[in-house]
């Protein structure tokens, strides 16, 4: 996937900036909070590299995990009192289900701009400061 | 909660199942009931007044109806919870009836446990019903209808009448539609013309209406009551003050088909469509700019002396073509012609020879022509350096503008390049000098001999009173290229060599010689080597060598034509390595061959040495033509002018050079080209300039803004026929080699004709201003712009009509290719008395009286192939039995045949009507046609199966005749788009109901009528605006409208501003606010409640009214 | 007992003998005027199924279905417009995918996803509803009662 506009603008900014490794050339280490995740779709708006976007899949383990007051956290609920068994891996999600969708993040394009833990209403992305040392040898000049 | 639960014995269907004190007994033990009645009919008043009281005495604030399904009696109950000031959501239903008692009488004691758990799923809903608050949307009292055939003025009327404003919205430049162009209508066979005419009158004198002709809606926004809508009026280049004289159309040359004829007349560029035009004022059909225009460096409206021409209107034509360009004659003969590379007729086969027709206006009308001397008004005196085309357009334009001007020339002639670059054969020298004479004329002082930086300086001239100077010195010498052996004897360079030539100087040329290049100035410089040759008597023997092929070649391609023809030879794929010489002068030419390689910057592929490959040629003598330079030395004693890259520096807006007051252009300063043609340009420019900077103000465009051009379609080029170029007359190829005499001659006037009447008026008006003179009232407004209007309206009529299936998709049918196969459409223009033919029948491929006619019927319609529709078109059988009535009334003998598939005349009167037809004589054959074909009279062979008789027939006919069945319209399709209105089958626009709505649309507050909606005749079309009239009033007169309770609506503090609901809301309904946390906002008018953004709220701030997840999970839980 | 329903319940004999609950939506526009048809024709239906109405199937969430079945539901179905012909455009599309995303949730965690389903009918349509509802009464009732945690 190309980069955006604006994943172009950033990479601009950057001296000699080739390696895109999941520290982040540009200083955030991104960690993600599955269980805290709604499915809206923010965080895949806002990343500008395509590292992280909606899936075609879901793991209904989320709706488990997730805190028993928000929507998916009821659906778990639910679906915990009928369950045969734990449930047996991801599921395909239909086209017209949006929020249903667990969070595909690729590390190898995240660049740690942190849009998406920005943008995250929820806190299920977060991004995390890396020390400067790090930065450095993660590639500000490789 | 404090509910009441009131059970509906339903007169026995409901207590004959279930035992009602049971279930009372059963709902009296639920959480918050406290009160419980029953009663016979609870849809009755007595019911009605049941729950009054229990409200009253019992304080309720919730109430529960056990009966019949929600979908009967729900709005009953919803109503008397709304007056009893509950809120029409404190009402629950439980559905006894339907649910339960009636599908469930065989198993009463389960019947009866499932209505317990009914009730009890009400009562628990009715815990969360919580009241809704609604809006309130005032209605703007004013109406925009679009289209404005017969539906709209109509539906314009009615609404007016109702004290309404009315904004009738007419793509056209007149309003009348499809009616405006029919003959009579059936089955009244009265005049349509009489019906329609009034009505016009009527809309156009009413205060009430305003007319928006030659207008698009281009956006419709906002809620229902107050749209805002945007509007787009073209220009109609005719102002108010037309008095409708008729004069410019008899003035305009250009002529194209008329779209109100459809097809069967034309029509000028220039028109109105129809004698009761609403508005009465004519318009310009002006599509842009010619694709000659667009091309033409100067800006000459080429298709509009090539109309002039046509029409035999020479003198009008030689002032268009001279008009931007003082060197008409000269252009005629030696210009580039980019106008002709970009004609559209290329396309067909070749394209126009304008330059070719300037020539012939310009040398028929231009020495005669005089142009009126302009007194000087300004004092600022202008100085030109140069007289070449450059420096004369600038003097002749700065004198139309009124001021002094001298051009001081360095040689002791004037036209600089054209006189002594261009030799005679090609360009004349009283041809040049004609038109010198008229700038000179304009009272242009010319001081030849003149030297700049020699006899005088710039700085001087600014010292001595001109306020401003223009650089136009040209190009003055052969470019110095360094080909080894250049010093040699015998070695000439080609602009000193032809001026040399044509400034009438002693030359000899060699017996053996070769020119070097591949320009004008190269073939310039062989084929008058060739000319001196034969001229002293020696057999012509010059060579041409050229690095390339001839394809790329930079001389025009006639003009090599010409050189070869003479004898010259080329040869192509030679670089020129050096001059070989004995004894001091030139013996041989040694060449390098080359093949092309890559594309470089020019754009042309470029020469690589083939290793190893050299050659010679012999000769005495080498003329070197591989470009020009600039001679600087009209720059001594004149600061702050620099040039560089053998270029004059400018400022490409003003031209003017990096001193203050001095302006340069021509080929010295050149912003495009280096030809005739843009010096003539770059004249113009410097002209304008200079007057905005002697006046200090920007009063005059310099670069003329530019114009969409406008060219045929693809479909309609294809479309033409192929024809050929009128050729020009050439001078015999033995006389020309020893002559001076000019090669290419200029046309006849029968030729010109010919040719200019190939052109396809790409632009329609072709500018030539010919009515601007013609009228008499001065309301021709050429300049007029695009305006976009906005407006607030309360409602929106959607009238924007149907076209004709275009039958040319039947090709069996042979409509497009037998001139003599027309649509019913077209036919009735040809029986109209206001049409074309002044209501005679006449055919259209010879004008004759058609005798045996054959009618085609559900052309296009009833058909179930790929390029038909599925549709009856409804108006077919009796519109063909109309004109078929109307020729058998006006030619008895005629012999009209119908051949139908199913003959439909519902409707009052029209089966009447059709067997009134039919014993006047009209044949009506059940019938399947196969083929029209053509016979080389004109007449058609029809054949056709007669499917009562099973037999299969072939018929001569004078005329077929096709009823094209009926489609959405252009304007339809683009309203539906801009209103979000749906489209059913053949694009017309989709009612909400077909029965109960049928002139609502989807969207709330847009309503449609006439054949947009659907074919129909002109009673159901009036009938249905008329209807769509009254939906409007009904609901502006309301005042204001309640937005709806079942919406949508977010909670701010939970949205996250995802965009889910905006992006699958199928109504629009939703839109993200802007800013840093954006949250969902949901237009109350737009949102119809179906809740589809609720189920995929990712946070659950969205909810929707009455059925929010706690009301229907109650009644689930239950 | 008529013999459309000794039909009924012959048809749907649990293995247990306890009657199954099938909770369904019904879209106002197509479906419940379909049952509102069936009902004014006075068709016998099975006794088991309890009516939801909606606006549109396009209301209905995975929430909705899934917490019916919770809360004692064995089998829950949505009836809504035919494809194409949703009076809001596109709910009974969203509406099906739903209930496939639905489904899929049952299979994963072992629940046979026959026991949540769509049906698309016209207004006009009452023999299909009939034929909805008997063909969902007798799906759940051929399945064990759904057992809850």
């Amino acid at each position: 996937m190309p980069l955006t506009a604006r994943g172009e603008a950033i990479f601009e900014r950057l001296p000699n900036a080739a390696p895109r490794t999941s520290t982040g050339s540009i200083g955030c280490q991104i960690v993600r909070h599955e269980e805290l995740c709604i499915g809206c779709g923010r965080c895949a708006s806002a990343c500008p590299t395509g590292a992280t976007s909606k899936g075609d899949m879901f793991d209904p383990m989320q709706l488990y995990s997730a805190p028993p007051e928000s929507r998916r956290g009821a659906l778990g609920a639910a679906l915990r009192t009928i369950a045969r068994h734990q449930p047996s891996g991801s599921i395909a999600v239909p086209d017209r289900v949006a929020a249903f969708r667990t969070i595909v993040f690729d590390a190898a394009r995240c660049i740690g701009c942190g849009a998406c833990a920005r943008a995250c209403p929820t806190g299920a992305a977060e991004a995390l400061p890396v020390p400067a040392a790090e930065i450095a040898s993660a590639g500000m000049n490789g | 909660m404090r509910c009441g639960v009131f059970l509906c014995e339903c007169g026995g269907n409901i207590s004959g199942v279930l035992d009602l004190d049971s279930l009372a007994d059963s709902a009296r033990t639920q959480d918050g009931v406290v009160s419980i009645s029953r009663n016979q009919f609870m849809c009755g008043t007595e019911g009605r007044r049941m729950i009054e009281q229990a409200v009253e005495e019992r304080g309720l604030d919730r109430i529960v109806i056990g009966a019949c399904s929600r979908r009967f009696q729900g709005p009953t109950f919803e109503r008397i919870t709304r007056e009893l000031r509950l809120g029409e959501n404190a009402v629950a239903f439980g559905n006894l009836r339907e649910g339960c008692s009636f599908i469930h009488r065989d198993e009463p004691a389960k019947a009866q446990l499932k209505a317990e758990k009914i009730v009890a799923a009400a009562v628990a809903r009715a815990r969360f019903q919580s009241d809704l608050p609604r809006g309130r949307t005032f209605l703007h009292r004013s109406v925009l209808v679009v289209g404005g055939g017969i539906a709209g003025i109509t539906a314009a009327e009615e609404l007016s009448g109702a004290g309404i404003d009315v904004h009738l919205i007419e793509r056209e430049q007149s309003l009348g539609g499809y009616m405006a162009r029919l003959s009579k209508t059936f089955p009244t066979e009265d005049c349509a013309m009489c019906s329609l005419a009034p009505q016009l009158t009527g809309a156009a004198l009413d205060p009430r209406i305003r007319i928006h002709t030659l207008t698009d809606v281009t956006e419709i926004s906002g809620p229902p009551g107050e749209f805002r809508v945007k509007l787009r009026q073209r220009p109609r280049f005719v102002s108010e003050a037309c008095v409708g004289c008729d004069d410019c159309t008899s003035a305009c040359p250009v002529s194209v088909s008329s779209e109100f004829e459809l097809g069967v007349a034309n029509r000028k560029a220039i028109s109105r469509p129809f004698a009761n035009a609403v508005p009465s004022l004519y318009a310009i059909d002006k599509r842009g700019s010619s694709p000659c225009k667009s091309a033409c460096p100067a800006g000459t409206s080429a298709q509009g002396y090539v109309a002039l021409v046509a029409e035999g209107r020479f003198d009008e034509a030689y002032r268009v073509a001279s008009e931007l360009n003082p060197f008409a004659s000269v252009c005629g003969r030696i210009c580039t012609h980019p106008c002709e590379s970009a004609c559209a007729r290329g396309e067909v086969d070749q394209p126009l020879a304008i330059a070719a027709l300037k020539r012939f206006v310009a040398d028929r009308v231009g020495p005669e022509t005089v142009l009126e001397k302009v007194p000087v008004i300004h004092s600022e005196k202008v100085a030109i350096i140069g007289a070449g085309p450059a420096g004369l357009t600038c003097a002749r334009d700065l004198a139309k503008l009124g001021y002094q001007t001298t051009v001081f020339e360095a040689l002791p002639v004037a036209g600089g390049m054209l006189k002594v670059g261009i030799p005679d054969y090609r360009l004349p020298k009283d041809v040049l000098r004609r038109e010198i004479d008229q700038v000179t004329a304009l009272g242009v002082e010319l001081e030849l001999g003149q030297r700049a930086g020699k006899d005088f300086t710039i700085d001087e001239l600014l010292e001595n009173g001109y306020r401003a100077v223009f650089l136009a010195v040209g190009l003055q010498k052969s470019s110095e290229v360094e080909v080894p052996g250049a010093e040699l004897e015998g070695t000439e360079r080609a602009v000193e060599f032809l001026r040399r030539l044509n400034l009438g100087k002693p030359i000899s040329v060699g017996d053996r010689v070769v020119v070097i290049g591949g320009g004008d100035v190269a073939l310039d410089a062989a084929r008058s080597t060739i000319r001196l040759q034969r001229i002293s008597g020696r057999e012509p023997n010059v060579t041409l060598v050229y690095r390339r092929t001839r394809e790329e070649m930079p001389a025009l391609g006639e003009d090599v034509e010409h050189a070869i023809e003479e004898g010259l030879k080329i040869e192509f794929l030679v670089a020129s390595l050096e001059i070989v010489g004995e004894k001091g002068r030139v013996s041989a030419l040694k060449l390098q061959r080359c093949k092309l390689g890559e594309t470089d910057s020019s754009g042309r592929r470029r020469p690589v040495p083939i290793e190893g490959d050299v050659t010679e040629i012999e000769a005495d003598s080498v003329v070197l033509a591989i470009g020009q330079d600039i001679v600087c030395d009209f720059l001594e004693g004149c600061e702050d002018v620099s040039v560089e890259k053998g270029q004059i520096q400018i400022d490409r807006d003003t031209l003017m050079t990096g001193k203050s007051a001095v302006f340069a252009g021509g080929d010295a300063a050149a912003t495009g080209g280096w030809t005739a043609i843009e010096a003539i340009a770059a004249g113009t420019r410097a002209a304008r300039s200079i007057h905005n900077y002697l006046r200090g103000e920007k009063l005059l465009e310099v670069w003329p803004a530019k114009v969409a051009e406008a060219r045929p379609s693809a479909e309609e080029l294809a479309r033409r026929e192929v024809g050929q170029r009128v050729p020009a007359p050439l001078l015999d190829r033995s006389e020309r080699r020893g002559s001076w005499d000019e090669v290419v001659g200029g046309y006849s006037e029968a030729e010109a004709i010919a040719e200019a009447s190939r052109c396809l008026a790409c632009a329609v008006c072709s500018e030539c201003e010919a009515c601007v003179r013609a009228c008499p009232a001065g309301a021709i407004e050429l300049d007029q712009q695009e305006e976009i209007e906005e407006l607030a309206v309360g409602a929106i009529i959607v009238a924007t009509g149907h076209k004709e299936f275009d039958a040319r998709r039947k090709i069996p049918l042979g409509f497009g290719r037998f001139s003599n196969v027309v649509t019913q459409s077209q036919l009735a223009r040809l029986l109209a008395p206001s049409g074309p033919t002044a209501g005679e029948l006449e055919r259209p491929s010879d004008g004759t009286v058609p005798k045996k006619i054959f009618m085609l019927q559900c052309v296009g319609s009833r058909d179930c192939t790929s390029s038909g529709n599925e549709h009856c078109s409804a108006i077919c059988c009796l519109f063909a039995t109309l004109h078929a009535s109307l020729i058998k009334q006006h030619y008895p003998d005629a012999d009209v045949t119908i051949g139908y598939t199913d003959l439909r005349a519902p409707g009052k009167a029209h089966e009447e009507y059709y067997r009134l037809v039919q014993e006047r004589g009209v044949r009506y054959v059940r019938s399947r046609t196969g083929e029209v074909m053509g016979e080389p009279d004109g007449s058609l062979r029809v054949r056709f199966e007669d499917t009562v008789t099973r037999r299969k027939n072939e018929e001569l006919f004078d005329l077929v005749v096709l009823s094209a069945g009926l489609e959405a319209s252009a304007g339809t399709t683009e309203i539906a788009h801009v209103a979000g209105l749906q489209q059913g089958s053949a694009g017309f626009i989709k009612e909400y109901h077909p029965k109960l709505k049928p002139v609502d649309t989807q969207r709330a507050g847009i309503f449609v009528a006439g054949t947009a909606q659907g074919p129909k005749n002109i009673p159901d079309t009036i009938a249905q605006a008329k209807a769509a009239a009254a939906r409007v009033v009904s609901m502006l007169s309301a005042g204001f409208v309640l937005t709806p309770a079942q919406v949508a609506s977010s909670d701010l503090a939970q949205c996250i501003g995802c965009g889910i609901c905006e992006s699958i809301c199928p109504q629009s309904a939703v839109t993200l606010s802007g800013g840093d946390s954006p949250h969902a906002i949901i237009d109350a008018n737009s949102c119809r409640g179906c809740g589809i953004c609720v189920a995929e709220c990712p946070s659950g701030a969205m909810t929707l009214g009455g059925f929010s997840d706690e009301e229907i999970l109650a009644e689930v839980m239950v | 007992m008529t013999s459309a329903a000794a039909e009924n319940t012959r048809a749907t004999e649990t293995e247990d003998g306890a009657e199954r609950k099938i909770v369904a939506f019904f879209c106002r526009e197509c479906a419940y005027a379909a049952a509102d048809a069936a009902g004014n024709a006075r068709v016998s239906l099975p006794t088991t199924i309890r009516s939801v109405l909606v606006p549109c199937t396009g209301r209905v969430s995975p929430l909705h279905l899934l917490k019916a079945l919770a809360d004692g539901a064995d089998g829950v179905y949505v009836a809504g417009c035919l494809e194409g012909q949703c009076h809001y455009r596109e709910g009974n599309l969203h509406a099906l995918d739903r209930i496939e995303f639905a489904r899929a949730l049952l299979e994963s965690v072992g629940v046979e996803p026959e026991r949540v389903q769509m049906f698309t009918m016209s207004a006009a349509d009452s023999p299909k509803f009939v034929a909805a509802a008997r063909k969902m009464h007798e799906t759940i009732s051929s399945l064990p009662q759904l057992e809850r945690r």
